[in-house]
């Protein structure tokens, strides 16, 4: 596949919530909707459609990568797990920075009119 | 319910392209089925107002996964068909030059078959496709069943560069029997009838529209193969229509000139290379066409401006073509 495009709108929070959510370590799909909820205290609850629509555009993108493991359940099914990829990590941590910057300048303007 | 509700999104995610159903389908299914089992444990309207959100999602899920399936089915078109800058086979070379080779080939057996059988016109059982209005001595036949094979050949595969000169020489044959050169109705269907027959085989051998799909990127990505269909217009420019005697000889040294060309634009990586080829050879052998029948008439038969016009005319749509590619460059493979 051809080099992703290198798209630098801000993400969407189910994005950046999940992209947190394997920050960590490798997860499955539905490793990553519980992990999802639990970050953001429960305010976002993510359906099985969302979640793999968004997988499949970070797949595409090159953001995350696709880790196979033998499921350790019942099923004993192939078990698809995903990882953050070095530039899945670097959009992160961009979207990060551009968070704090964002909180950063309201503070101040915030800090202005209270003064 | 539970086992109902599983069942119901199973078959909703049937609707899905068939790229993505692959990939995600039964992990999403894994998926439900733990968010079902889970919401169990809180009663089953708990499950039924679960499964409400998962069925909310499903058509923003199902018109991405289309647009990804389009996009996906659009880049491996590019890189199935030979990039701008690929070097094609030796098999891909011979089926570029075999409508070339082929005219003259036919062109100089009517000939021969007419001079030792003269009084029994052999020629007459090649003749279904005879062209009076366009005085061509024959037109047998067998060359048209062997554009229409590379038609649908190219068909079958998403009409590859060797195909081009087919479908230049389809135009030579198609657009005159439009009547434009004063061709008699009933020639029409001797043209249209086995084109209509073998799209239609095409068809029904592939019923997608990715061929056509392939040929608008190949002539929007690579103008110079709108260059390469012209060859056959220009060997049939070329034609020794009126001149007697050794005209299959000089029909054979004109059209050795354009297959020299067209093998050097299969072989060549740069486009530079490619054009110059392409062009040089036409050139050559429009010039050796127009200097053998300046000898028969004692003079220029080929006016220089009528070739002007030609040559604008036949170059058009690769001139289209590079302009289009300039005013909007190809977008990223990602967006």
């Amino acid at each position: 596949m051809p080099e992703p495009f290198e798209d630098r709108s801000p993400l969407t929070e189910a994005t950046f919530y999940i992209l947190v959510s394997m920050a960590v370590e490798p997860r499955h799909g539905y490793a990553i909707l519980k992990d999802v909820k639990e970050v953001s205290q429960g305010r976002v609850v993510l359906s099985t459609g969302t979640l793999y629509g968004v997988l499949s555009r970070l797949l595409d993108q090159g953001l995350i990568e696709r880790v196979e493991e033998v499921g350790t359940e019942e099923t004993g099914r192939l078990r698809k797990f995903y990882s953050l990829s070095r530039r899945g990590r670097r959009r992160l941590e961009a979207e990060m920075e551009r968070l704090h910057s964002l909180v950063a300048a309201a503070q101040r303007r915030l800090a202005q009119s209270g003064g | 319910m539970e086992k109902r509700l599983v069942g119901l999104y199973s078959c909703l995610l049937a609707w899905l392209p068939q790229g993505f159903r692959e990939e995600f389908a039964e992990e999403m299914m894994q998926v439900l089925t733990a968010r079902v089992r889970e919401a169990r444990s809180c009663g089953n309207r708990e499950v039924f107002w679960t499964f409400i959100k998962e069925l909310r999602a499903l058509p923003a899920l199902w018109l991405l996964a289309y647009q990804r399936e389009r996009r996906l089915s659009s880049m491996k078109t590019y890189s199935s068909s030979a990039a701008p800058d690929d070097r094609s086979s030796w098999g891909a070379v011979l089926a570029a030059t075999l409508p070339l080779v082929g005219f003259v080939c036919l062109f100089a057996m009517a000939g021969v078959a007419r001079r030792l059988l003269g009084a029994i016109h052999l020629d007459v059982l090649f003749r279904l496709l005879w062209a009076d209005a366009l005085r061509i001595a024959a037109m047998p036949i067998v060359f048209y069943l062997l554009l229409l094979g590379g038609l649908l050949a190219a068909w079958l595969k998403d009409f590859p560069r060797w195909s081009y000169p087919y479908l230049g020489w389809l135009l030579v044959l198609l657009v005159p029997s439009l009547g434009s050169f004063g061709l008699h109705p009933p020639y029409l269907w001797r043209f249209w009838g086995p084109l209509l027959v073998t799209l239609l085989l095409a068809i029904l051998l592939r019923p997608s529209l990715k061929p056509l799909r392939a040929l608008w990127h190949g002539w929007q990505q690579d103008w110079t193969l709108s260059v390469f269909a012209v060859l056959g217009i220009v060997e049939f420019l070329n034609l020794f229509d009126e001149i007697p005697g050794p005209r299959a000889a000089w029909q054979s040294v004109c059209t050795a000139v354009l297959v020299v060309g067209a093998i050097a634009y299969m072989r060549i990586s740069s486009r530079a290379g490619r054009v110059a080829a392409l062009l040089g050879s036409m050139v050559v052998s429009v010039a050796l066409g127009a200097t053998v029948r300046a000898y028969y008439w004692h003079g220029l038969a080929d006016s220089v401006v009528g070739w002007a016009a030609w040559f604008v005319v036949l170059m058009a749509p690769a001139l289209f073509s590079a302009a289009l590619r300039r005013l909007r460059p190809s977008r990223s493979a990602g967006q």
